[in-house]
C-alpha cells in the first residue's frame, strides 16, 4: 500500500533539490497533479475497507498540505533568491573571440572606390583580362608605332596553340591588357549614351617587380559620355570621389599632362595625407622626389628626412583623367561631335598603399595572413 | 630631362625664383620631379610628356616659360661670339649625298669644317653639360651634344679624313653588316637598320650612335657635321633592334623640328669655329628641310564649353599666341590657328583646346557636378552574386587571398596539370611567369604552405578571379579547408548554394589528375559539370610540404553558376500541423552510399513524409565487418490534419521493412 512516510520523505527531498522553476512545477505535477501520485490515492479510497477509509484519508490531507506547503515555499525561495553559487563576472579577462574570416585589402578598397561612384550613378562592368590589341591600344588611340607605346608595354600571349580562337576571346592579336581603359572600347562599342561606368579589374604591365611595382596590380577605370560633358564635370566628379575616399579637408590639384586617349588630359594630385600641404624645403635645396610612376621605378636618393609618403613635394598622385579623345570616340562609331565625355584611372594597389599605410605592394599578393587580417 | 636655371635664362628673362618657376612648369605640363642646387646654378629634373618632343630642349622649355610667365621668347641662339656663319657654295670638290630612301631622311645636311683643335671645351660650357649629367669629352663632341639639349636637333660629328670617297649614303644596312659602335660594341645589322656610310662602310647608325673608327679624336683636324631629319618610325626600329636608346634617337623618334636642322647646324658651326677654331668648308645638303604647313579649326563654342567660360575669340588669341599658333582665318564661331612646325602633336581641334586649357590654367576652371542620368546598361547580375559569395565565405571564417596569374612549369608539374592545357606568353619576364593558369587550387596550396611556415595556422583560405585555358577565361572561385572533415569542407560548398538560391545541383563522381581515385566529387547542375571538391592525398601534401591532417579543395566556375542563382525568394507558408518525428539508426555496408538509403526511402512513396536529416555516421567494431550505422530522422507531416500515431508508426514500419529488404539494412538498437 502506500508509505506515507516515505512518499513524504522522497517528495520533500525533491523540492529541496529542485534548483529550477521547471523542475519544481515538474515534481507538483507529480505529486499534486491531477493524474499525480495524490490523486492517485485519493481515487483508491473506495477500494479500502470502510474502517480504513477516515485514516486514510487524513493522511492523504496531512500529506497534500505539507507538499503544498513545500511547494509554495521553496517557489518563493527561487523567485526570491540570489544565484546559488554566485560567480562575480571577472570582466577584465579577454573575451572569446569567435571565429573571423578576412576580406582582402584590394577588395576592400576596390568596393569602396566602386560604392562611391555608384552612389552617384555609376554602373559596374567588368571586362576580361586577355585583350586584343585593337581594344588596347588601337581603339584608345596608342598608335603602335609611336614612343607613347613605350609606357604600355605588356604581356603578349603566344597564339600557337590557340587552336581557333577561345569563345569569349574576341579576334585580333591577343595580350593581357595593361590597363582597364580597353573596356571604354567594349561598352561603347555596344551601348549609346549617357553612359557612366566604372571598371574594376586586373592589369598586367612586364615591371620588374620591386616595393612600388608588381608585373600584376589592379587599376579602377571610370567614364561618363554624354552630349555636353565639361572638364568642369570632371573636376567635380573626381573632387567629389577624392573628398569621400580621403576626407573633407583634403586638397586637390589638376595638372596638365600626356594620354594618348584623352586630351586635354590632368594628373589628379590630393595634399599628401601625411604631412598636409605644407612642401618641406631646406633653404633652397629642394630634393623632391618622382611619385611612384608605374612607368619608370625612380630610385631613392636620400634618407626620407622629410615625409616617407610624399618626399617633401606635399602632393600625392592618385589619378590620370581626361576628356576622351575624338579619335577614340569616332574609333566606336559615335557621331562625330555629337557626344564628349571624360575618363579617369587610377591604382588600386597605390591608393590602398596611402590609404593604410602600406610600403611594399609585394605584400598584397604574398598572402601572410598576418598582413591580411589586419584588414 | 635636365635643365639649369641660367641655361634657361638665355633664352627667355625669368624672374622668378626657381622653386616659383617649378611650380609654374609643374601647373603647364612640365612635372617637375626634382629640383637641385650646382654650384652657382639650378637643376630642374623635369618628366617630358611623349607627346611634346618639342620640349625636349632648353629652348622648347624656354618657350612655354615665356607663355606661362608672360615674358617674351629671345629665340633660338647661343652664348659666344655668334659667329656668322655662310651657307655658300663650297670651294672643293663637291660632297655628295645620297639618300636610298626619302621615306627613312626626308633631309641630311653635311657641313664640312677643317683644321680644328680638338681640346677641352671652355669652363662654363663643361659646367653646363655637368649639370645636366653630361660628362665632358672635348669641345667638338661637347658642343655638338650642347646643340642637342640647347635646341633638340641632334647632331653628329665624323673625323672627315676617315671618310673614304667624296660622299655619304644615307641607306639602309645590308644584311649582316656590322660597325664597331662608339660604345666599345661590334654590332651586326639587320636590312631593317638605316646606316649612314661612305663608298666603303658604314660610318653609323643613324640617329642612334657613330661608329668608333670615325669618332672625332684629338688627333681629328678635319670634321664633318651632320645635321639631318631621320624618319621617328625608322630610327625607332633601329634603336629597338640595336637595343640602343641614347640622346639622339629618343629625339629622332618623337620627331625633331625639321625647320631648325640647318639652324642648328649653323649655331654648332659657329661655336666651334670660336671655341676650336679652323675655317668652314662647304655645306651639302640633299632632301627638302620643310613641312607643309598644317592648320587646325576651334569652335569657339566648343572652347566656352568645355571650359565652362565665356571665351571670346581675342581671349583665345591671347593665349595661344606665346605658344608660337597664329590666326590665319577667322569666323564668327571659329578660329582658324596655323600649327607652328616644331607643334607636329597638334593635328585636331582637341590638341588646340588642350593648349588653351593649359594657359588658361586648370586650376582657373570651375568645379561642376554633372547630371548623371539613368543608362541603358545594368549592373551584370555575376558582380552582386560574387560580391555575396565572398561575404559568406568571410562570415563563416574564410580568408581571402589573392595570388598571381602567371605561372610556370613548375607550378603545372606540382599540380599534375599539363603545358598542352595552357595558353603561354610570347615574352614572360621569367620562366615562373611563362603559363596563365588554368587552375587556381595549387596557388592556394602553396599561400597555405607559405603561412604554415610563417606559423600562421592557417585554416580557410578562398581565392576568387579568373583561369584561363584554350577554351578562354572564366572566373572561378577556389576554396581550402584545412582541419575540417570532408562533410564540412563540402558543408561550406553547400552553405553558398543555399544562400544563393541553387537548389538541383548534384555531387558525382570525378577523375581529376590531382586527386586519387575515390577522394573527388564533381559538382555539376543539369548534367553540367562546375567544378570539384577533392581530398588532397598525401604525396600531394608532401609535394607541397604542407603538414597535418586533411586538406580539402574545392574550385568551381562561377561565370554561369551564378546565373543558376535564384534572385528572389518566395515564401513558403509556416506549416498548421504538429510535425512528427522519428530517428531511426540503421546499420548498412559500408561501401553503401548514402543516396542509396534516400532513393529507398523516396521509393515508398509517403507523402507526408516531408523532411529526412542526416544525424550521424557511426563506425565501431561491435557492428560487426564492413558495416557502418547510419542515424536519420523522419520527419512527417500533413498539412490538412494532425497525423495519429499510429499512422506515423506505420510509414516508419514501411521505411524500415523497405530498407532491410532492398539494402539489407538492420535496425541499430
Amino acid at each position: 500500500m502506500y508509505n506515507f512516510v516515505a512518499i513524504e520523505e522522497e517528495a520533500l527531498r525533491g523540492i529541496a533539490q529542485a534548483v529550477t522553476s521547471q523542475a519544481l512545477d515538474a515534481l507538483r505535477i507529480k505529486y499534486l497533479g491531477r493524474s499525480g501520485l495524490l490523486a492517485g490515492m485519493t481515487a483508491s479510497i473506495p477500494s479500502l475497507q470502510a474502517l480504513e477509509r477516515p485514516e486514510f484519508g487524513k493522511n492523504v490531507n496531512l500529506l497534500k498540505n505539507k507538499l503544498q506547503d513545500a511547494f509554495n515555499k521553496k517557489t518563493e525561495e527561487l523567485k526570491s533568491s540570489k544565484p546559488c553559487v554566485s560567480q562575480t563576472l571577472d570582466w577584465t579577462l579577454p573575451g572569446t573571440l569567435p571565429r573571423q574570416g578576412s576580406s582582402h585589402p584590394i577588395t576592400q578598397v576596390m568596393d569602396e572606390v566602386c560604392s562611391v561612384f555608384t552612389r552617384m550613378g555609376f554602373v559596374i562592368v567588368e571586362g576580361p583580362e586577355v585583350e586584343t590589341e585593337y581594344n588596347n591600344f588601337t581603339g584608345l588611340n596608342i598608335p603602335l608605332e609611336h614612343p607613347s607605346r613605350d609606357a604600355f608595354d605588356t604581356f603578349y600571349l603566344k597564339e600557337d596553340n590557340l587552336t581557333g580562337k577561345p569563345a569569349n576571346w574576341q579576334t585580333g592579336k591577343l595580350l593581357l591588357r595593361s590597363h582597364t581603359s580597353p573596356v571604354q572600347i567594349r561598352v561603347m562599342k555596344k551601348h549609346k549614351p549617357p553612359l557612366a561606368v566604372i571598371v574594376p579589374g586586373k592589369v598586367y604591365r612586364p615591371d620588374a617587380t620591386d616595393a612600388s611595382h608588381s608585373f600584376m596590380f589592379h587599376q579602377i577605370e571610370g567614364f561618363l559620355v554624354d552630349e555636353n560633358v565639361r572638364f568642369s564635370d570632371l573636376k567635380g566628379v573626381l573632387s567629389a570621389f577624392a573628398k569621400q575616399l580621403f576626407g573633407e579637408s583634403i586638397k586637390m590639384r589638376f595638372r596638365p599632362h600626356f594620354f594618348p586617349f584623352t586630351e586635354p588630359s590632368a594628373e589628379v594630385d590630393i595634399s599628401c595625407i601625411i604631412c598636409g600641404e605644407q612642401k618641406h624645403r631646406e633653404g633652397l635645396r629642394v630634393r623632391g622626389q618622382g611619385l611612384n610612376d608605374k612607368r619608370r621605378p625612380l630610385p631613392l636618393r636620400e634618407e626620407q628626412r622629410q615625409c616617407p609618403v610624399c618626399h617633401g613635394k606635399g602632393w600625392l598622385e592618385i589619378l590620370g583623367s581626361g576628356m576622351i579623345h575624338p579619335n577614340v570616340l569616332a574609333n566606336v562609331g559615335y557621331p562625330k561631335g555629337k557626344y564628349t565625355g571624360f575618363a579617369f584611372g587610377m591604382g588600386v594597389d597605390r591608393i590602398a598603399m596611402l590609404k593604410y599605410g602600406i610600403n611594399d605592394i609585394r605584400l598584397f599578393y604574398e598572402n601572410d595572413l598576418r598582413f591580411l587580417k589586419q584588414f | 630631362m635636365k635643365i639649369t636655371y641660367n641655361w634657361l635664362k638665355d633664352f627667355v628673362d625669368v624672374r622668378i625664383s626657381p622653386e616659383a618657376l617649378a611650380e609654374k612648369l609643374t601647373m603647364a605640363g612640365l612635372e617637375v620631379v626634382s629640383l637641385e642646387k650646382f654650384q652657382d646654378d639650378y637643376v630642374f629634373e623635369i618628366e617630358i610628356t611623349s607627346n611634346r618632343p618639342d620640349w625636349l630642349s632648353i629652348a622648347g622649355i624656354a618657350r612655354e616659360v615665356a607663355a606661362v610667365t608672360g615674358k617674351k621668347f629671345a629665340g633660338l641662339r647661343v652664348k659666344g661670339k655668334g659667329l656668322a656663319v655662310k651657307r655658300e657654295a663650297p670651294k672643293e670638290p663637291s660632297l655628295s649625298i645620297v639618300i636610298q630612301d626619302k621615306k627613312d631622311c626626308l633631309f641630311y645636311s653635311a657641313r664640312v669644317i677643317r683644321d680644328v683643335k680638338v681640346s677641352p671645351s671652355p669652363a662654363w660650357l663643361a659646367k653646363r653639360l655637368e649639370a645636366i649629367g653630361l660628362r665632358p669629352v672635348h669641345n667638338i663632341v661637347d658642343i655638338t651634344n650642347y646643340i642637342l639639349y640647347a635646341t633638340g636637333q641632334p647632331l653628329h660629328a665624323f673625323d672627315l679624313d676617315k671618310i673614304d670617297g667624296g660622299g655619304v649614303i644615307v641607306r639602309k644596312a645590308h644584311e649582316g653588316e656590322q660597325l664597331l659602335m662608339i660604345d666599345g660594341q661590334n654590332r651586326k645589322f639587320s636590312s631593317e637598320v638605316l646606316l649612314i656610310c661612305d663608298d666603303k662602310k658604314p660610318l653609323a647608325a643613324a640617329g642612334v650612335m657613330g661608329g668608333k673608327d670615325t669618332e672625332v679624336t684629338v688627333a681629328t683636324k678635319n670634321i664633318l657635321l651632320e645635321s639631318a631629319y631621320f624618319s621617328p618610325v625608322r630610327v625607332r626600329k633601329c634603336a629597338r633592334l640595336l637595343a640602343l636608346s641614347t640622346d639622339s634617337s629618343y629625339r629622332f623618334e618623337r620627331s625633331v623640328d625639321i625647320a631648325q636642322v640647318v639652324s642648328s647646324s649653323d649655331m654648332a658651326s659657329s661655336m666651334i669655329l670660336e671655341f676650336a677654331g679652323g675655317s668652314l668648308g662647304g655645306l651639302y645638303k640633299s632632301g627638302a628641310n620643310k613641312v607643309p604647313q598644317t592648320s587646325v579649326n576651334v569652335g569657339l563654342p566648343n572652347a566656352g564649353r568645355l571650359l565652362n567660360d565665356n571665351l571670346t575669340a581675342p581671349k583665345i588669341k591671347d593665349l595661344l599666341s606665346p605658344l608660337g599658333f597664329e590666326v590665319c582665318l577667322a569666323k564668327k564661331d571659329n578660329l582658324r590657328f596655323s600649327v607652328p612646325a616644331f607643334r607636329q602633336d597638334v593635328q585636331c581641334e582637341a590638341d588646340i583646346l588642350e593648349e588653351i586649357s593649359r594657359i588658361y590654367g586648370y586650376e582657373n576652371i570651375l568645379v561642376t557636378l554633372p547630371a548623371i542620368k539613368p543608362q541603358e546598361i545594368k549592373e551584370d547580375a555575376g558582380i552582386c552574386a560574387r560580391k555575396k559569395i565572398k561575404e559568406i565565405l568571410r562570415a563563416v571564417g574564410f580568408s581571402e587571398i589573392i595570388t598571381y596569374s602567371l605561372i610556370g612549369k613548375d607550378f603545372l608539374k606540382k599540380a599534375g596539370l599539363f603545358e598542352e592545357q595552357c595558353v603561354s606568353l610570347a615574352n614572360p619576364l621569367s620562366a615562373q611567369q611563362e603559363y596563365l593558369r588554368p587552375a587556381m587550387f595549387p596557388g592556394l596550396l602553396e599561400a597555405l604552405r607559405r603561412n604554415q611556415e610563417l606559423e600562421n595556422n592557417p585554416e580557410l583560405l578562398f581565392e576568387l578571379g579568373n583561369n584561363f585555358d584554350l577554351k578562354g577565361e572564366h572566373t572561378s572561385l577556389c576554396l581550402l579547408a584545412k582541419g575540417k572533415n570532408f562533410l564540412e569542407a563540402k558543408g561550406y560548398l553547400e552553405l553558398l548554394f543555399i544562400k544563393l538560391g541553387i537548389e538541383n545541383y548534384k555531387f558525382g563522381p570525378c577523375s581529376h589528375s590531382f586527386f586519387a581515385e575515390g577522394q573527388a566529387a564533381d559538382l555539376s547542375i543539369a548534367g553540367k559539370s562546375y567544378g570539384f571538391i577533392g581530398r588532397v592525398d598525401t604525396q600531394a601534401l608532401s609535394r607541397y610540404k604542407i603538414e597535418g591532417g586533411d586538406v580539402f579543395v574545392a574550385e568551381l566556375k562561377i561565370d554561369e553558376l551564378v546565373r543558376e542563382a535564384v534572385i528572389c525568394r518566395k515564401y513558403k507558408p509556416l506549416p498548421i500541423y504538429p510535425s512528427a518525428q522519428f530517428d531511426i539508426s540503421l546499420i548498412v555496408d559500408e561501401s553503401l552510399p548514402y543516396k542509396r538509403i534516400l532513393d529507398e526511402i523516396a521509393s515508398c512513396g509517403i507523402r507526408f513524409l516531408q523532411e529526412i536529416d542526416f544525424k550521424d555516421l557511426y563506425r565501431a567494431k561491435e557492428l560487426g565487418e564492413g558495416k557502418k550505422s547510419i542515424t536519420l530522422s523522419l520527419l512527417f507531416r500533413s498539412n490538412e490534419r494532425t497525423l495519429t500515431s499510429e499512422e506515423t508508426m506505420g510509414f516508419v514500419g514501411s521505411i524500415i521493412k523497405r530498407l532491410n529488404e532492398k539494402l539489407g539494412a538492420a535496425i541499430r538498437k
